[in-house]
């Protein structure tokens, strides 16, 4: 039960909210309406993460879809036209079903750790297709990249040190290595950007 | 005014500084930045008192940006804000005036005026001796220790906790009243652990800044004793009957009225001192009414005048207080200066409060404005 809480909490990432808020806040003064739809999204964001049925730990792909648009909203009404997401994803693939969280973390990092620390525009794209029994998503960003030591450490499946105590990368690795058929790929380019690929196993 | 630049990328929260900042009204934002490059560049040029700056910005953190400033600049206070608060505990390596957490809130950015005006404050000019301990609540909430220090509180409910009893002294108050006061959110037990903390730090502080006064626990709560201590609000207290019949002398009276240096505990947001503040302000415009009465009937405008502007510095928007001043420059055959205060005042009424003086204020000025 316990176990439960913490990981409920570790989802809650305060900071997030912290400057999501900050940017409602500021929002309210110059932008009412703006403001207002801010809050909404949070809102939605919040929900998202708080209903994860504990039970149900595999959701389909548009409702992780929808706490990736809520999150990106966000962060684009914070950064402005800092950042593009594209978001591509086919008519098929949105019924797959993923671990809930399992993609999100993917592009909160792409924008966070690859597009925050680059100078001038950068763009996330997030893909979906089906290929043969397989779905696969693509999460890209053409930031900093990982270092090459840091690559290595999540390579051999070690706990990475988040310091929001988000879901780390190896909680999701964990997770998709429990799935017969799944698998997780991170390739980057130290000042080129980041590839994340999740491949999962789908039927028709 | 403080000289201030704020250096934040995010232009929601740059906007919600300015406007947090602007509405303070200590401050006057010389430069509000989105890069810290681009405040850099216009550092020196600037000569900021205080910087208010985003400790997680890209590229160049927030952290060498005042590395950077302090070098060049040694004087501009640092303040970080940052969401994180583990920043804000680990030591920042650059002596920071202080840390404010996001989303900053007013009560944060008056906070850091407090800690600002601390720091820049030049040798204090009080009424009696400069040496020595000195305790004002009138204009703000200042005391010196017997070396002429500032006292710094350890918490605010500490700090608001003397002020309490500052203004309640020689009195049994109840321990209850105090905590219902003081955390009346907590529970009975959780709050009073809390009051008799704060009534432990307290004592430790009057007595290492070796003040004359002392608290003492009494049966039902806590007594301020304060033996030979004199300070501006306690003098107001006991020469109130003879405000009220105005039986002091002139000279008595023109020493008191200087001692109002501005509102009871100016810059504290306590919600018990609202009667006693509007109190004093009665206290001090009977002052203030009494002593231009004086001057008029004996001709002497200037004084009259000067204390006028000395009441209206504080409460710019008083309706008596500026009925006199136009009826005082009418006497003096002063017709510009009359029309123009009048305007003034006329405007900034409407912008404060979005209507026309009242009737009292326009039956008192009428007759000066009609000749």
């Amino acid at each position: 039960m316990r176990n439960e809480q913490a990981f409920h909490q570790a989802q809650i990432k305060p900071h997030f909210l912290y400057n999501a808020l900050s940017s409602v806040i500021g929002f309210c003064y110059t932008d009412g309406e703006k403001a207002a739809e801010l809050l909404s999204v949070l809102s939605q964001y919040i929900r998202h993460i708080l209903e994860t049925d504990r039970d149900k730990p595999l959701v389909p792909l548009h409702r992780e879809l929808e706490v990736i648009e809520a999150y990106v909203k966000i962060e684009q009404a914070r950064f402005g036209e800092r950042f593009d997401f594209i978001c591509e994803i086919e008519e098929e693939a949105q019924q797959c079903e993923v671990p809930s969280l399992s993609v999100q973390p993917f592009v909160e990092n792409a924008i966070r750790h690859g597009l925050f620390e680059k100078e001038g525009l950068g763009a996330v794209s997030l893909t979906a297709r089906i290929e043969r029994s397989q779905a696969v998503i693509v999460i890209k960003d053409d930031g900093v990249g990982i270092p090459s030591d840091v690559l290595r450490r999540i390579a051999a499946g070690e706990r990475s040190e988040d310091r929001d105590g988000g879901i780390g990368i190896a909680n999701i690795r964990k997770r998709l290595d429990a799935m017969p058929g799944a698998a997780l790929r991170i390739r980057s380019e130290p000042g080129e950007g980041t590839e994340v690929s999740i491949h999962l196993p789908y039927e028709r | 005014m403080y000289r201030a630049i704020i250096v934040e990328d995010e232009r929601p929260v740059l906007e919600l500084m300015k406007v947090l900042i602007g509405r303070n009204g200590n401050y006057e934002i010389v430069g509000a930045f989105g890069s810290p490059l681009q405040a850099l560049e216009k550092l020196t040029e600037l000569d900021p008192d205080i910087a208010f700056i985003d400790v997680e910005m890209p590229k160049m953190s927030g952290l060498e940006l005042a590395h950077r400033i302090v070098e060049r600049s040694k004087r501009t206070a640092i303040v970080f804000s940052t969401a994180y608060k583990q920043y804000a505990l680990s030591a920042f390596d650059v002596q920071a005036l202080d840390y404010i957490l996001k989303p900053v809130t007013p009560a944060a950015i008056e906070r850091v005026t407090n800690r600002l005006a601390a720091l820049l404050r030049p040798e204090p000019a009080s009424g009696g001796d400069n040496d020595g301990p000195n305790i004002r609540l009138l204009g703000g909430f200042e005391i010196l220790s017997a070396r002429g220090e500032l006292l710094h509180f350890p918490t605010r409910k500490t700090e608001e906790l003397l002020a309490y009893l500052l203004c309640h002294p020689e009195k049994d108050i109840s321990k209850w009243l105090l905590t219902e006061l003081l955390w009346p959110e907590k529970t009975q037990e959780r709050a009073m652990a809390s009051l008799h903390t704060a009534i432990y730090q307290l004592k430790k502080l009057l007595k290492e800044q070796a003040l004359p006064i002392d608290i003492q626990r009494t049966r039902e709560g806590y007594f301020l004793s304060l033996g030979q201590m004199e300070y501006d609000f306690l003098l107001y207290c006991s020469r109130e009957s003879e405000i009220a019949s105005g039986t002091m002398t002139s000279e008595q009276a023109e020493a008191l009225r200087m001692l109002y240096r501005g509102p009871l505990l100016e810059g504290r947001s306590y919600i018990w001192k609202i009667w006693l503040e509007e109190a004093l302000k009665k206290q001090y415009a009977d002052l203030v009414r009494r002593l231009t009465d004086e001057n008029v009937a004996e001709r002497n405008w200037q004084s009259a005048e000067r204390r006028l502007h000395a009441f209206l510095s504080i409460y710019p928007l008083d309706e008596e207080m500026n009925a006199g001043l136009i009826e005082l420059l009418s006497l003096r055959g002063q017709k510009e200066n009359m029309v123009r205060h009048y305007e003034q005042f006329k405007r900034r009424y409407g912008d404060e409060f979005g209507c026309e003086p009242s009737e009292e204020f326009m039956t008192r000025v009428r007759p000066c404005l009609g000749g």
